[in-house]
């Protein structure tokens, strides 16, 4: 089937959609008019159910239209603040051959992508908006930049599509359909099914569209940016994406929990992204791109398709594009990035201390650290009267209470006091073990370091920090060796860590 | 379950009168205690008719075999620890024996361990200490494990039975470099090889160092055969072709083919010839033996269990006849009630060669 006739298709139940819908709500009324004219009665007890149809029918139709109104995320970038970027956008929209966004927003995320904010199901366009991840322009090359942006001003090329891009937010609208309905009331969700199953009828015929069009636009991607670039920029995605899921998840949400955050995001991400203990798994995963979960109605064809569709075309590069970083493009790039980034975290950002980042590891470390000795201080505390201390831990392991400062049970209900004292050992060397760590720390002489993978590492620049052998003498009950230690490197009788 | 019963008639009324029962008691049938359930439960036989000993005389507890045994460990546990470090250096070259008195005072040292630091205190450097010490090691991981299955068994329980397991076998291998004749530490080695997953060619190394030293080395016999079982790093074939190969060496361990077909995941395995012959093997040599030691009793055991699955009852009965009221070998003491499975199985017989079920023992 030709792409246009499919998509005349596809409009035609965009357009049916309105007619089915008012439709209903036309008949409905005009057989309650009917009723309540010749059978007042009969016409009342028919208002019953007619009523609240054509109500669920109405607020069905307002949220096909009506997105939640949600604010636009991003940050907004003018042309006067970034020349270079929106003249590179606006000379690949006219070589695509659509029209350039109204707005370009940068986004906290591995994502680029062109929205029509739209009227009638897509039908009428209100804004062009794109959004640009701001780990890609730190990351991509910029003929890798084009090729992605390439790609998503093609989903709105009418050369060979005419309706396609109708059918494009057409898509967007039809996913939302119903999701205004009150789902506990049977009648709306009676509605909404409607709604639903006809969506899908919609999203049927549009997924061979849409599919071609993904092809259709990897093919304005190698035509611009040539197929290599194309390509490797398909390649580059996963790797981004597997990097910003790192850097997020270990490092950023990990001080923010703590209260702080680092003073510049981008220079850390830089750092990351190069990182030795890196470049391993990272490798692999350019090796290897595999799709990310994209939710069923996606459109995407897999990316090992598009990759081989596309180094299949051999298209040479359009002239005038650089192999520089795609960071050049900007003007004073950082505080945008770090912009972005700070825009898209919650409102409190602003109370969260800002510490460069060696002191943001050391920091994350040493909670972490801090976090594995609450109980055994808490449990000694307990056993001893006494409050909690890295004396009263010792205080308890000297009067032979190990057994009482483990938490777990031995397998054999029948087991001994040995296996008690086994188990509890087991536990509680190396809580004490860390409890030390920190008091050396806190006494500065040894701090952790934190490695972009998120491991840590305990630093320390004193030459006899070899303290396994006292550490094991005191779980045993001597802790006379260890106590020495601790007073020659100066840490109180009494310490206790600060959280 | 309970849609089943009503097709028989016999279960059901059982269940009915438990549950009776339950309510007298006033508890949940699953909590009633194992005696009243096994009174229900339990085939009615005449166990006197057959020459057995009544049902409430059996017994799972093992009487005293080794009176000096018996008495060091009254003196362990009331702290005295000499005796028993004297009772471990004389049995030096009965390595039977000696198995038996490491293994008993290794699980007491496991349990509580103040005696052991008092011998070591006063002997240091006794080699028979380190003997003992490296065995109540691979007790106390066992005890810190337990023996629930893996999934209900804790990761904390896991890693303290690895940790353990670790010092046990740096132990045993100092003990075996101190008493280079003794195959004690080399079977505690071949004991804690299936808890630390030890790999079939260096397991095949430990057992070579226990042959060398002690060839038809009882429990070392019976570790191995664990260790080849489906259950732990072997399989079915592996098992069955150990232990045939154990009791071509010696009539002392032709019990060991039935262990293999009791631990078989197969069901066919009683039925292989090499194993009947075994049994018939076994049945032969116990004729002329009693039941007064636990080794006896376990053969006799084994024996037993398998004549009920080859139907043969009436032998079967026999075997029953000569353990008397001991219940305390295996194969019964494999389950949580030792007592009520051995009765179990003895009505089975006893009910089965009354009715003329099975093979006739004449016939043979």
């Amino acid at each position: 089937m030709r792409v246009s006739f499919r998509a005349a298709i596809a409009v035609a139940l965009l357009v049916g959609f309105y007619v089915l819908a008012f439709g209903l709500i036309g008949g409905l009324l005009a057989l309650e008019t009917y009723a309540l004219v010749n059978r007042p009665f009969v016409g009342l007890k028919l208002a019953l159910f007619v009523v609240p149809v054509v109500f669920a029918l109405a607020k069905g139709l307002v949220s096909l239209d009506r997105r939640a109104q949600e604010e636009v995320p991003g940050t907004l970038v003018t042309p006067a603040e970034q020349p270079a970027l929106w003249d590179l956008v606006r000379r690949l929209a006219a070589d695509v051959g659509t029209r350039p966004p109204d707005e370009i927003r940068i986004l906290a995320a591995v994502n680029a992508g062109v929205a029509e904010d739209t009227r009638f199901l897509g039908l009428r366009v209100m804004k062009r908006r794109m959004f640009i991840g701001a780990p890609l322009l730190t990351s991509l090359t910029e003929k890798q930049l084009i090729a992605v942006l390439a790609h998503e001003l093609g989903h709105y090329a009418n050369k060979d599509t005419r309706l396609a891009g109708v059918v494009v937010s057409g898509r967007d609208a039809m996913l939302r359909a119903g999701s205004h309905m009150d789902v506990e009331h049977w009648f709306q969700r009676m509605i909404a099914k409607l709604f639903r199953g006809y969506a899908k009828l919609y999203l049927r015929v549009s997924q061979a569209i849409s599919r071609r069009q993904e092809f259709a636009a990897d093919r304005f991607s190698a035509s611009l940016a040539g197929s290599s670039a194309a390509a490797s920029a398909l390649r580059e995605l996963p790797v981004i994406d597997a990097a910003w899921d790192l850097f997020t998840n270990r490092h950023l949400t990990v001080a923010w929990e703590l209260g702080y955050l680092p003073t510049t995001f981008f220079d850390g991400f830089a750092r990351l992204r190069t990182a030795p203990e890196l470049h391993e798994k990272l490798e692999e995963i350019r090796q290897n791109p595999s799709d990310p979960d994209r939710g069923p109605y996606d459109s995407h064809p897999p990316l090992q398709d598009r990759i081989i569709a596309i180094e299949a075309m051999a298209l040479e590069p359009e002239s005038g594009w650089g192999d520089r970083p795609a960071l050049e493009l900007l003007a004073d790039p950082m505080p945008l990035l770090d912009a972005a980034v700070l825009n898209s975290l919650v409102s409190d950002a602003a109370a969260k201390e800002r510490v460069d980042w060696a002191t943001l590891g050391h920091i994350g470390a040493r909670a972490r650290v801090v976090h594995g000795t609450e109980r055994l201080l808490q449990t000694s505390a307990a056993a001893m009267n006494q409050p909690p201390s890295l004396t009263t831990v010792l205080d308890a392991l000297d009067a032979g209470r190990l057994a009482d400062l483990g938490s777990f049970e031995p397998g054999n209900r029948a087991a001994g006091a040995r296996a008690r004292r086994e188990m509890a050992r087991g536990e509680v060397l190396p809580e004490l073990s860390a409890l030390v760590a920190l008091a050396f720390s806190d006494a500065g002489l040894a701090h952790w370091e934190l490695d972009w993978l998120g491991r840590t590492t305990f630093v320390t620049s004193s030459h006899d920090f070899d303290m396994a052998e006292h550490l094991d003498a005191a779980v045993s009950g001597s802790t006379e060796a260890l106590r020495d230690a601790l007073a020659a490197a100066g840490v109180a009788p009494d310490y206790r860590p600060a959280r | 379950m309970v849609l089943s019963l009503l097709f028989k008639p016999k279960e059901l009324i059982t269940v009915v009168r438990l549950m009776r029962e339950a309510k007298r008691l006033g508890v949940e049938i699953e909590d009633l205690p194992t005696d009243v359930v096994a009174a229900h439960v339990l085939p009615k036989t005449h166990p006197e008719r057959y020459g057995l000993v009544p049902d409430a005389e059996v017994t799972s507890t093992s009487p005293i075999e080794d009176l000096a045994l018996s008495a060091v460990k009254d003196d362990v546990r009331a702290g005295n620890w000499e005796n028993a470090a004297d009772l471990v250096t004389t049995t030096l070259g009965d390595w039977d024996r000696r198995q038996r008195v490491v293994w008993a005072l290794a699980d007491l040292a496991a349990k509580d361990d103040t005696w052991m630091a008092a011998w070591q205190a006063a002997r240091p450097g006794d080699p028979h200490w380190l003997v003992v010490h490296a065995m109540s090691l691979v007790s106390l991981a066992w005890d810190i494990r337990g023996s629930a299955s893996a999934s209900e068994t804790t990761r904390e329980q896991f890693e303290g039975f690895h940790r353990v397991l670790f010092e046990a076998r740096e132990a045993a291998t100092v003990a075996a470099s101190v008493l280079p004749d003794d195959p004690t530490p080399l079977n505690t080695l071949l004991t804690l090889a299936r808890g630390l997953q030890v790999e079939h060619e260096e397991f095949r190394a430990i057992w070579s160092e226990l042959m060398a030293r002690d060839p038809l080395h009882h429990n070392g016999h019976m570790q191995a055969l664990q260790y080849w079982c489906r259950k732990w790093h072997g399989s079915d074939e592996l098992a069955l072709e150990f232990a045939l190969e154990a009791a071509a060496k010696s009539p002392k361990l032709l019990a060991l083919p039935l262990q293999a077909a009791y631990e078989s995941t197969g069901s066919d395995a009683w039925k292989l010839p090499a194993v009947v012959a075994s049994l018939d093997a076994l049945l032969s040599r116990l004729a002329d033996e009693g039941a007064d030691t636990y080794a006896l009793r376990n053969d006799r055991g084994y024996a037993a269990f398998g004549l009920i699955q080859l139907e043969r009852f009436e032998e079967a009965v026999g075997q029953f006849r000569a353990l008397g009221a001991l219940a305390d070998a295996g194969p019964w003491n494999y389950f949580e009630e030792p007592r009520i499975t051995f009765l179990s199985m003895r009505g089975i017989a006893v009910k089965a060669a009354a009715k003329g079920k099975g093979v006739k023992a004449s016939a043979r």
